[in-house]
């Protein structure tokens, strides 16, 4: 479902983001990207989306190379990843029903179907009450499931998470995750970045230690 | 693209719009006064025109006429001028007929010619040439033409003053073109800035946007309108503002001058009117499209 091959990040004044990282994902697994701030997590799952290109090696979504996708073609790609963003990346000119159904208005869905799918999302996440609100008038685990909701909206066979628990009590974090694994149940191939190792044992599944942009344990393979 | 995609455009067209409040109406306001100074030109230009064609009335080609020419050789040479383009009408004037209208202008002294030996005038051709853009540039080219002829002694048409006019009206005409380009430009970039400012202020929104799956056309239509629109209005209140200076202020001070009552004073003709809409919108579109560049390129 998503490779790396022999990927390469170094940005300007030598910065090495990633050196030589190989992973391959399997479609439906559900993976624990971990390691200390800093280790490349982030660069990692945004060349997953086409956000950033690797400066050598490639990467493969869907049997797609995405490494050297020309740029009309990124958008279609991103139709098919749900993200939640680290910093959740709401708009908080729009109310959360708005910031969930954004995601469908921007691809041109039409308002009906906007509509029956974004109360589906919020209904999964259980925020439909609070739908008329404002970002800012939720909490933070609140906000996170706002970002859960617009990210699988679509449906996406993939499902990519940035922190999703960074600041959240126990009792939060296990009902975040455990909205990753009914995603994962339904076939959704899901990454979670984390620096918490012990949340990643907790919960199982497949393990990708990261450091100083490397593989802890050599290459990841299945 | 569906109607419902259409619908969207132009609903966040407008809300982005009212969103950027303060700055689409001042933008508004300096596009309208930029604009607002062109068409003020094209007025000038409107109304120039008149005067032009009034002169061109007065104008006229005399084509003095060798003397022994045969009858048939001056009609095929009358009827050869007449097919010139320009020429709107050619009238024969003999030499007897030439004769009798100088003593009509001599009124009582017309005594004076009776005593001559023989007719001394020619026979003469008033030529007389159609309004056009650039008929002071042409008439000396007519001119010239026909003084080609065998049959003509010598051609007179006011030269000096033709080639004034003819200089005139060129420089008339580069200044008009530059302050139009400058014009234009002064537009493109105020446009380009609002739009842009109106972006900066949803740099995030846009980010998301991207990230979520849309497309660059999907970020750039809503902008697109929304610049057409702020260039379709300033257009609008630029015509506006110039009607009710023609209306209120200029007719009268026109009417109230005797010597200018003998041209009368014309609005911009429809075909400027609707060149300037279209320019203000083309403008418009045009300014933030490149507003957009910045924001839409991808990242390296």
């Amino acid at each position: 479902m998503i490779e790396f091959r022999y990927l390469t990040k170094i940005y300007e004044h030598r910065i090495r983001a990633l050196n030589n990282i190989t992973i391959k994902i399997e479609r439906g697994e559900f993976i624990f990207l971990v390691g200390p701030s800093g280790a490349g997590k982030t660069t990692l799952l945004r060349m997953i989306y086409g956000d950033e290109r690797p400066s050598s090696g490639f990467v493969y979504v869907a049997n797609r190379e995405v490494s050297n996708m020309p740029n009309r073609n990124i958008p279609y790609l991103r139709r098919r990843i749900g993200v939640v963003f680290q910093d959740f990346k709401l708009l908080y000119s729009k109310s959360v029903f708005d910031n969930v159904a954004f995601a469908l208005r921007v691809i041109g869905t039409k308002e009906s179907e906007v509509y029956k799918r974004t109360i589906k999302a919020l209904n999964i996440v259980e925020l439909t009450q609070k739908k008329s609100c404002f970002p800012h008038e939720l909490s933070g685990g609140e906000q996170q499931r706002v970002a859960i909701a617009r990210a699988i909206i679509n449906d996406p066979p993939i499902l990519l998470a940035d922190e999703p628990t960074g600041n959240l009590d126990a009792q939060l974090t296990n009902g975040i995750i455990n909205l990753f694994l009914e995603a994962n149940e339904q076939g959704t191939t899901v990454i979670i970045a984390t620096h918490d190792l012990e949340l990643a044992n907790r919960f199982g599944g497949r393990i990708i230690h990261i450091a100083n942009g490397e593989l802890i344990n050599g290459i990841s393979y299945y | 693209m569906g109607f419902h995609t259409t619908k969207y455009f132009i609903k966040e067209a407008l809300v982005n719009f009212k969103r950027a409040g303060l700055m689409s109406y001042a933008s508004i306001g300096i596009i309208s006064v930029t604009l607002f100074i062109l068409s003020l030109f094209l007025l000038f230009t409107t109304n120039l025109k008149g005067v032009v064609e009034l002169l061109v009335k007065r104008t006229a080609i005399i084509v003095y006429l060798k003397d022994g020419l045969s009858e048939a050789e001056i009609i095929e040479f009358e009827k050869t001028i007449g097919e010139i383009d320009q020429v709107s009408q050619v009238v024969y004037v003999s030499k007897e007929e030439a004769l009798q209208k100088f003593k009509e202008n001599l009124g009582e002294n017309k005594d004076i010619l009776n005593n001559l030996p023989a007719n001394p005038l020619p026979n003469y051709l008033d030529v007389k040439v159609k309004p056009g853009d650039f008929i002071w540039e042409e008439l000396s080219k007519i001119a010239k033409q026909i003084q080609e002829s065998e049959l003509v002694e010598d051609v007179d048409y006011g030269q000096k003053i033709v080639n004034l006019l003819a200089k005139i009206t060129h420089g008339f005409r580069i200044i008009i073109i530059g302050i139009g380009i400058v014009l234009c430009l002064a537009t493109l970039i105020i446009i380009s800035n609002t739009i842009e400012l109106g972006l900066f202020a949803r740099e995030e929104e846009i980010a998301i946007m991207k990230l979520v799956g849309a497309t660059n056309w999907f970020i750039r239509f809503p902008a697109l309108i929304e610049g057409t629109l702020q260039g379709v209005i300033s257009g609008g209140v630029a015509l506006s503002l110039l009607w009710v200076l023609y209306k209120f202020v200029i007719v009268k001070l026109w009417v109230s001058d005797v010597f200018f009552q003998l041209i009368s004073i014309k609005f911009i003709p429809l075909e400027f009117i609707l060149a300037i809409l279209l320019t203000s919108a083309l403008l418009g579109c045009l300014g933030s499209f490149l507003s957009l560049h910045y924001f839409l390129k991808p990242k390296k």
